[in-house]
């Protein structure tokens, strides 16, 4: 690999030659911007016989360097390296007021590939193209050519389905439509590229020996450390003269690990880190204290009792808390685009806000918002910033829940029934949260919270109440998707992907992970397990009887990163019940690390 | 991911009687080979169920697999990666050789074994860890026995209860262990170098606008394969893959799709092609696409043709080799063409068929096929399965077929599948074979004792494939790419597009009048139930005497709307640079 990196100093080299470069100087040089030029100016000229040309195009360029390695028990699993360019081309036929986007006639599901697997929602067909890769020389013929015949097969299919979605539309009369898409003014961008240093076998031996740690531990039946580092550029132009070059650099440190009770049902936790250089992460002493805790709490987990059913006031603290808030709030967060010949959907599991505009969702103290210009809360990188969203418009705060009513939803280019113009919220296929911010005016102390829990639970006339600490669900955590191969059946039950949670017994919030009972008498904590909750959804957030004053950060990696902060919060009354996890028998030999042989 | 990983020296040439300590000679061990026997006695050991139950036998594989890739286009490179994976195997069975958790299930469910009383695969640390790397062989073994314990329950309940099927073949034949450390492989070459040869080579097609694509690749692995048995077997052996592949590719104007590959394989890095004759390979590709856009298309034909060498050799592999594997004799699904034949002529009298994995080479170029030991520790042997047209016996694996008790060296797999029996060079002999302009006078021959205007000629095919299940028709395809017709009156032959060959096995061997004296390799991969396996097969240029050929599918897809944004752009389609 010596002689790649050689070369790929030189190509940095060749960057840093010109005079500084600040922003909004766009160096004549660069050969991804010059080919991306020269083919959106042909592109503009595409016409298949009588049919229109395009009225609008969006080309975008991810060029990244990925470095990926796992290390478990103290030895190297993987360790890869993956310079990739991928191309994404959104071509509009038609006008802003009706074009090729937002059908779902005719059999046609949303189709094309947003960012990889990133996943298109239910937006309906949109304008995004199947992608290609583009070479990684940078070689304006080669580049150029990828770049031609994508865009070639994306214009066909786009004049394809306008005309369908035209003969739709005259077959079922449907004549009172939100336009398409929305103007905008075009926004011009360059981020100089910043210094991203990855010392590959520096890091292999750190997680050798952060993953050595779990040795330790007779009760971890499978663990891992994993380290994704990206060094990645986005390109985005329109041709409407938006020109966009941002830098987006990463590194997520993901700790697994997989407990087994002794009847064998298994749980799982995990913390991953966010930096965005790796010299940021943190040093050895903490990562394996980290370990450490992580052991700590799976071995307190499996050796707890089963709960009995349970109806009375929850407390949310720490992670859980964001986790209600993603599961219950964020996926209705966005407006919902209305494709033709699709029926209204709802976001699985999650119900969406623009039903409760101008009502009252949260108490009068709570506000809701969203604001992917954040970066940081205190010291913690949050995941879900950016500047510019997917449609090169720059990120804005949007005030969704303003004294507990809905005020406003997160919003695309796409128009929805109930409004238009986009607050820079474009993810992916559709509109989405980027960093979800709930505040209380309240904020009350830890101590207070809890005191607020035993008196909610005193005044009911209950021996203990319920505190949950993380619940399963939700997105990625990591920085790959939890592979754990002995985690099936118990643990992380339900929730599905991206924002979208849903519990197995029909709730919208997935099975508790990590609850204790919380005693009246004297305050004691004591771990429960087997539990999920009865039916809750974001009604249950109006009877919100007390919040904290600290918020928690949530990040979900993947496709769409997003970032959840959220103070603790008491729910007066919930329900639930006791549930048999599918557990896998202990298996018949030791593991070797403990086995005497 | 340094390039060359822990080289040593490469012994992949020659054949292998007597190389390396013969069984019972103390093998040194490596120190992955120690790691898996230590918890395979472990396991062996201490592995038992409540009722009772233990395994009769345990094996372990690991496959360490280094790989680079290296591909480019129009001058730039698309894609440049290396990586290296540890895979692991665990292969448990429960009950005994005569009947166990593989059996197939007679009452419904097929195909029974396969996945059952496998640990899946499993990635293994790639430092010789034993703490790391027992855990991974731990939890894999307890889930593989626990499958297997369940799948032999099955299996016994299945015995009760559906129809009897007479005398069965034994579920895992009796062998001796194998003993065998060979030299280590690793990648070793000079990836900047080959950055440079590839973008050199590649942007030959800048010339060509109406190459939508074209490709320039290089793609190596290196793999070096660890095996223990609770029978004793203690295998290493490393062996390399290379291959340079120049492909083109490019539409037709009623919208088919043409593209058109040579491959270059080698056992090792010293047997890659110079830059100029990738060069001439690739431009000889370029020039056949080119061709092809202006060939007309073929209406369904049937009538005497040739198979040239190489297209002959995917067309015996896929209806010959695949139908006398061994494990197809046994399952009910199966068709068993020739299950009931063994002694019974199958092909021509001229004809006889061999598949020998220890050659490592034929004619100077290197055999994909070739290997020492096969996926299940038995070393790989000579065997002859037609003699002059008469079936002698089956490609087997370590699954015994009725009147074959012993494998004979050909269970096969790709990581995380079980293995079954597989081909690994099959070559196909005649002792009625001519030069191939005879066999070409003989092709017009046939015309006219036909009444045909013209017959075919086959000169390139991508591959085929074919379908044994009983539940479908017992057809092949092969998928030609390169097709002439050769008319009965003497004109020049014609290039043509658009054609697959179709038919049925036992029909077509009959009709086999003759072949050339020009055998010649054709090196793919084959895939089947147990996954990918590299593949050879040798065979003359063949005469049929009646052929069935069909009309490709093809796409409506329409030519690109703007040229291509390189070459003399003013140029539109097919040109006259196509020749032969």
């Amino acid at each position: 690999m010596r002689p790649q990196s050689v070369w790929i100093v030189a190509i940095l080299g060749l960057l840093f030659a010109a005079p500084t470069l600040a922003q909004d100087e766009f160096p004549e040089a660069d050969a991804i911007l010059r080919a991306l030029d020269a083919e959106m100016a042909r592109s503009m000229t595409l016409q298949l016989e009588d049919l229109e040309k395009p009225y609008q195009i969006q080309y975008t360029v991810d060029d990244t360097v990925t470095h990926r390695m796992s290390a478990s028990y103290g030895a190297l699993i993987s360790s890869d390296r993956n310079r990739g360019r991928t191309f994404r081309s959104q071509i509009r036929v038609g006008s802003y007021e009706l074009d090729n986007t937002n059908f779902q006639g005719a059999g046609g599901g949303g189709f094309g590939g947003g960012r990889g697997g990133g996943g298109r929602g239910p937006a309906g067909r949109g304008a995004g193209g199947e992608g290609a890769r583009l070479p990684i020389d940078d070689d304006i013929s080669a580049l150029r050519k990828a770049i031609w015949l994508a865009s070639d097969r994306d214009y066909k299919n786009a004049v394809a389905t306008l005309s369908q979605k035209r003969s739709f539309m005259k077959d079922q009369g449907i004549e009172d439509r939100p336009e398409d898409y929305t103007k905008v003014d075009p926004v011009r961008y360059f981020e100089s590229r910043s210094e991203f240093t990855f010392d590959e076998p520096r890091w292999q031996e750190r997680l050798r020996s952060i993953s050595a740690k779990f040795l330790e531990y007779p009760h971890i039946v499978d663990s891992s450390v994993r380290l994704q580092a990206v060094d990645g550029r986005r390109y985005l132009i329109t041709s409407e003269g938006s020109r966009i070059v941002t830098g987006d650099t990463q590194v997520i440190l993901t700790i697994q690990a997989v407990a087994q009770a002794e009847n064998g049902e298994t749980i799982q936790d995990d913390r991953a880190l966010l930096a965005q250089v790796p010299s940021e992460l943190p040093d050895d002493r903490e990562l394996l204290s980290m370990v450490e805790a992580l052991a700590g709490g799976l071995a307190r987990a499996i050796a707890a009792p089963s709960l009995e059913d349970y109806v009375g006031p929850v407390l949310f603290d720490g992670e859980a808390a964001p986790q209600l808030f993603e599961q219950l709030l964020a996926g209705g967060a966005a407006a919902q685009a209305q494709p033709v010949g699709a029926e209204r959907r709802r976001r699985g599991g999650s119900q969406s806000l623009d039903r409760f505009m101008n009502r009252s969702i949260l108490p009068a103290s709570f506000q809701v918002y969203d604001d992917p210009r954040i970066e940081t809360v205190g010291e913690e990188p949050l995941a879900g910033h950016y500047r510019f969203d997917d449609e090169g418009i720059e990120a804005q705060r949007v005030d969704l829940v303003v004294d507990g009513r809905v005020q406003d939803l997160l919003m695309s280019r796409t128009p929805a029934a109930k409004r238009s113009g986009t607050n820079g919220h474009a993810r992916g296929a559709g509109a989405g949260v980027g960093c979800l911010f709930v505040e209380s005016k309240e904020g009350l102390s830890d101590a207070d919270m809890k005191q607020a829990l035993i008196d909610a639970a005193d005044a009911q006339g209950l021996e203990y109440a319920l505190r949950v600490s993380s619940i399963a669900g939700g997105g990625a955590r990591g920085a790959q998707v939890a592979i754990a191969r002995f985690a099936r059946g118990g643990g992380r039950r339900g929730g599905g992907g991206g924002g979208a949670g849903g519990g197995a017994g029909g709730s919208a919030l997935g099975d508790p992970i990590f609850v204790y009972k919380v005693y009246v008498a004297d305050g004691r904590e004591e771990p429960v397990r087997g539990c999920q909750f009865d039916a809750i959804d974001i009604r249950d957030l109006e009877r919100i009887a007390a919040a904290g004053g600290t918020p928690t950060v949530l990040n979900r990696f993947g496709g769409n990163a997003t970032s959840i902060v959220a103070p603790a919060v008491l729910i007066e009354e919930l329900e639930l019940a006791r549930v048999e996890a599918e557990q896998q028998p202990k298996p018949i030999l030791e593991a070797p690390h403990v086995r005497k042989d | 991911m340094p390039i060359a990983v822990s080289l040593l020296v490469l012994m992949l040439t020659g054949t292998f009687p007597g190389a390396g300590p013969e069984p019972g000679d103390a093998v040194p061990e490596t120190a992955l080979m120690q790691i898996l026997a230590a918890e395979l006695e472990a396991s062996m050991g201490g592995l038992v169920n409540d009722d009772g139950v233990k395994p009769y036998y345990l094996a372990y594989s690991v496959t360490d697999t280094a790989s680079v890739s290296i591909t480019g286009e129009l001058g730039a490179l698309q894609a440049d990666l290396e990586s290296r994976r540890r895979i692991l195997d665990v292969d448990v069975r429960v009950g005994d050789y005569t009947l166990d958790n593989t059996r197939n299930l007679r009452g419904g469910g097929g195909r029974g074994g396969g996945a059952f009383g496998r640990g899946g695969a499993s990635a293994v640390p790639l430092d010789d860890s034993p703490a790391a790397i027992r855990h991974v062989l731990w939890r894999s073994t307890d889930q593989a026995f626990r499958a297997a314990v369940s799948q032999f329950d099955r299996v016994l309940t299945d015995q009760k209860t559906a129809v009897e099927e007479g005398v069965s073949a034994n579920d895992f034949s009796r062998e001796d262990p194998s003993h065998h450390v060979g030299a280590e492989v690793g990648l070793k070459i000079d990836a900047e170098e080959w950055r440079g040869r590839i973008r050199t080579v590649s942007q030959l097609a800048l010339e060509f606008p109406t190459i939508q694509n074209s490709s320039v690749s290089l793609v190596g692995t290196a793999e070096n394969r660890t095996m223990v048995s609770s029978e004793g077997t203690r295998l290493r052996t490393g062996r390399e893959l290379w291959r340079v592949v120049v492909s083109a590719g490019s539409r037709a104007d009623d919208g088919m799709d043409l593209s058109q590959s040579f491959i270059f394989n080698a056992a090792d890095e010293g047997g890659l092609p110079s830059v100029e004759q990738m060069q001439t390979a690739f431009r000889e590709v370029i020039d056949m696409v080119l061709a092809l856009r202006g060939a007309p298309l073929v209406e369904p034909y049937t009538g005497p043709a040739i198979l040239i060498n190489r297209a002959s050799a995917v067309f015996f592999h896929e209806i010959f080799g695949h139908r006398i594997e061994g494990h197809r004799q046994k399952s009910v699904d199966e068709g068993q063409t020739f299950t009931k034949m063994v002694g019974q002529p199958i092909l021509p009298e001229f004809l006889s068929v061999i598949d020998d994995p220890t050659l490592a080479s034929f004619g100077g170029e290197d055999l994909r096929g070739f290997y020492e030991f096969d996926d299940e520790g038995i070393r790989g042997s000579r065997v002859e399965l037609v003699k002059e047209g008469v079936l002698q016996t089956f490609l087997l694996s370590r699954s015994p077929v009725l009147g074959f008790d012993k494998s004979n060296g050909h269970g096969r797999r790709e990581s995380g599948q079980a293995a079954v029996s597989r081909q690994g060079n099959l070559m196909v002999q005649s002792n009625r074979s001519v030069p191939f302009t005879r066999l070409k006078e003989m092709l017009v021959e046939q015309c006219k004792m036909q009444d045909k205007p013209f017959g075919y000629l086959f000169e390139d095919i991508t591959g085929g494939f074919t379908t044994t299940g009983r539940g479908g028709p017992q057809a092949f395809k092969v998928l030609p790419v390169v097709v002439y017709r050769v008319h009965a009156d003497g004109r020049p032959d014609e290039l043509v597009r658009g054609v697959d060959i179709v038919g049925t096995p036992l029909s077509c061997f009959s009709k086999i009048i003759c072949t050339g004296d020009d055998g010649q390799i054709f090196n793919g991969t084959c895939g089947a139930e147990s996954g990918w396996v590299p593949v050879s097969a040798v065979s003359p240029s063949i005469l049929v005497e009646q052929i069935e050929i069909e009309k490709r599918e093809r796409s409506q897809e329409r030519q690109p709307i703007l040229p291509a944004p390189f070459g003399s752009s003013s140029s539109k389609a097919g040109s006259s640079e196509g020749r032969r």
